[in-house]
């Protein structure tokens, strides 16, 4: 789980404008049903949890389970209600976590 | 020899399109028509499972919910996926979840999404595996407890989740 990425369109928006949040992170999103070259199952390795918070408030948030792609691209809408911080966080199957903060800028 | 492999083709294409409307017929008929047992059918004892449980003593309507998936594509591991439900997204009316479940998938659920008024829109996208051609369910539940559903048929070339 690595490079977590994201991007609010358009990037200044004005308040009460519903954007979209785009976001992407590097994961091998490994399904757990998949057998290796000697025959062997591939242990399940994947984000089960994502979730959006702004001022303080998870607003948004998704369990995800092996019928996700890998490197997850996920995008949702958020309306704005000022500037502030978004924080974004996936939540691998043994709870490690990446977390990216966005700053939500207003025109 | 030209023409040969023109007919060849287009028997094939007849034959594929017959099959997946008739998928479709099965998929459509199953989950809502109360006809769930059957073995036979296209649908994994998985998904059937996942369904009733999603679904409980609710009866899910066919509205609301536009879903965005190609009727055919390539790669199975990352179809690409919008699900837009209709909804003002105010405290009094929103969509506060959203499921998607496969229905030929080794794992039938593939991903829930949670909702609140400060989304402004119920529309979502991303990328997600389809194992093999198989109808593929999105279920939305507003704030007053009402469920809407929607589905469609996706034909993969490649098999994902392998």
């Amino acid at each position: 789980m690595k490079n977590p990425r994201a991007k609010i369109i358009p990037a200044t928006p004005r308040v009460g404008d519903v954007v979209e949040v785009k976001t992407l992170i590097t994961h091998v999103m490994e399904t757990g049903s998949r057998r290796d070259g000697s025959g062997r199952l591939v242990p399940r390795h994947i984000i089960a949890k994502f979730s959006a918070e702004f001022d303080g408030r998870v607003f948004f948030s998704a369990d995800f389970n092996p019928g996700i792609s890998a490197n997850p691209y996920l995008s949702f809408k958020m309306r704005i209600t000022g500037p502030g911080m978004l924080n974004l966080t996936w939540i691998e199957d043994g709870g490690q976590k990446a977390v990216l903060k966005v700053p939500v800028k207003v025109a | 020899m030209r023409q040969k492999f023109s007919a060849l083709i287009l028997n094939r294409r007849s034959f594929v399109v017959s099959s997946s409307k008739a998928a479709l017929l099965l998929g459509f008929v199953n989950p809502t028509g109360g006809a769930l047992a059957g073995e036979d059918a296209q649908e994994s004892s998985q998904f059937l499972k996942s369904y009733r449980e999603l679904v409980g003593s609710l009866q899910p309507v066919r509205d609301l919910i536009t879903l965005t998936l190609p009727d055919f594509f390539d790669n199975g591991h990352a179809v690409p996926f919008t699900i837009s439900v209709d909804s003002p997204m105010t405290e009094s009316s929103f969509i506060s979840t959203i499921h998607m479940v496969s229905t030929a998938n080794p794992v039938a659920k593939v991903a829930s999404f949670y909702l609140t008024p400060a989304c402004g829109e119920a529309t979502i996208s991303g990328r997600f595996r389809l194992a093999k051609s198989q109808d593929v369910y999105v279920l939305a539940e507003r704030n007053d407890g009402s469920l809407y559903v929607a589905s469609q048929f996706v034909q993969v070339a490649i098999g994902g989740c392998s």
